[in-house]
């Protein structure tokens, strides 16, 4: 039963002295080819995926068939067919050769939804591009065998959502597409200082991004998730509607604690 | 020796022993009763009193009211221990509860989600770092059982650092 335990801060490297196989990985060391679906998953599955989890993200719900588009284009040009020992194309060559490729008339509504596309993507590149600049990325399946803990202190807010949701949905990817249901825990993941991550502001700007649904989906995929935060009033709805264990250590304010009543 | 907590009387309710105020007054404190200032104050008089009849009666009925109370109480922070029905022996330890009892999880049961809320320093990172410790535990716990060796479980307080 592996651990995968998301932090912003560096006090759970005292772990390694519990376990010898528990890996530390900041996150100027860890690598996701964005593009590259898990192991057994399909690429059409998984670009449709990628486009949900990028618009939603980003709140770009109009450019979303635009990218699966570029996305789409960029697989046939580079002959990716989804095997895992083929080359894949990464958010680099994504953003360089179809987002800043593409040029349309400059008052049609297609200039508008690839310009917030490629001011996005080229934000996610100058925060943390190394993450993304690569071929394969972190092996999946050696990941889920042993303990990690991923340390991304320092990263902005969206980079730890966007590194999270995606950690998430190919653990839920792949277990869908490897297991089958046996009712026993597979997967533990705890995340720290996770209203960074599950923020209501975003819920309540529109739709729930793709995280609500893999929170919803969580128990179905065998997979436990564990989330501290500090305050109630911050996290999404669709995380205190699909947590059955809620702890209070301590409130901030009155108005916390009235919340934390509500949905307990 | 026969428990003074199980014993009922007709109705089902509590019944203690009227001449052991010690006893009445750890009783309470183990169901949380000792936070209500009225009951607080009632033995408070009954330690200076132990004769006072009108208070030992407002304890008393204090006490065989126990689980109604519990029952109907809407406040979730109410002092009272978890019913005796509640599953708490899981392997993964959360906290005690009011009597000292240990308040476990279990952890297939997680995959229903935990969230930790908490101030600045109130301990939620100690907590996930508790259990992870008690995950990575057991997980070495089990793999020298299953290689034939007597690894003792070295206990959730030791594991972080």
């Amino acid at each position: 039963m592996p651990l995968v335990i998301m932090v912003e801060k560096r006090n759970f490297r005292g772990l390694m002295g519990v376990s010898d196989d528990l890996v530390v990985i900041p996150w100027r060391f860890y690598r996701d080819n964005i593009l590259r679906p898990p192991p057994r998953v399909g690429i059409k599955q998984w670009e449709n995926i990628m486009a949900q989890l990028l618009t939603g993200l980003y709140l770009l719900y109009p450019s979303r068939s635009l990218l699966l588009e570029y996305i789409e284009n960029l697989y046939q040009s580079h002959g990716f067919t989804g095997q895992s020992d083929q080359s894949c194309p990464n958010l680099r060559l994504l953003f360089e050769r179809e987002i800043r490729g593409h040029k349309y008339k400059a008052v049609s509504h297609f200039e508008r939804y690839r310009e917030n596309l490629e001011s996005r993507v080229a934000g996610i590149l100058r925060h943390c591009g190394e993450i993304f600049d690569c071929d394969y990325g972190i092996d999946l399946v050696r990941m889920l065998e042993t303990n990690v803990v991923l340390e991304m202190d320092g990263l902005a807010r969206e980079m730890k959502e966007l590194i999270t949701t995606l950690l998430l949905t190919r653990i839920f990817m792949y277990r869908l597409a490897t297991s089958e249901r046996t009712n026993r825990l597979k997967t533990i993941v705890m995340i720290d200082e996770g209203q960074d991550i599950f923020r209501r502001q975003s819920e309540l700007q529109e739709a729930p991004s793709y995280l609500a649904t893999l929170i919803a989906q969580a128990r179905q995929m065998e997979c436990a998730i564990c989330v501290g935060a500090q305050q109630c009033r911050d996290l999404t709805f669709s995380l205190m509607s699909n947590t059955a264990f809620k702890i209070g250590t301590g409130f901030v304010d009155l108005r916390d604690l009235d919340e934390f009543c509500r949905i307990v | 020796m026969m428990d003074h907590r199980n014993r009922r009387d007709s109705k089902g309710g509590r019944v203690l022993r009227e001449d052991d105020i010690n006893i009445l007054y750890g009783t309470c404190h183990e169901m949380g009763l000792d936070r209500y200032s009225d009951i607080e104050f009632a033995l408070q008089v009954l330690q200076e009193n132990p004769a006072d009849i009108q208070m030992r009666e407002v304890v008393l009925e204090a006490v065989a009211n126990f689980e109604f109370l519990q029952t109907v109480s809407p406040n979730p922070f109410r002092p009272f221990a978890p019913l005796p029905s509640d599953d708490l022996s899981g392997e993964l330890i959360v906290g005690r509860t009011e009597n000292g009892g240990i308040y476990g999880i279990n952890p297939d049961d997680l995959c229903r989600n935990m969230v930790l809320i908490g101030a600045s320093g109130s301990g939620k990172s100690v907590i996930l770092a508790q259990l992870a410790a008690m995950f990575l535990l057991s997980r070495r716990l089990n793999a020298a059982r299953d290689h034939g060796g007597e690894e003792e479980f070295p206990g959730v307080n030791g594991g972080v650092r």
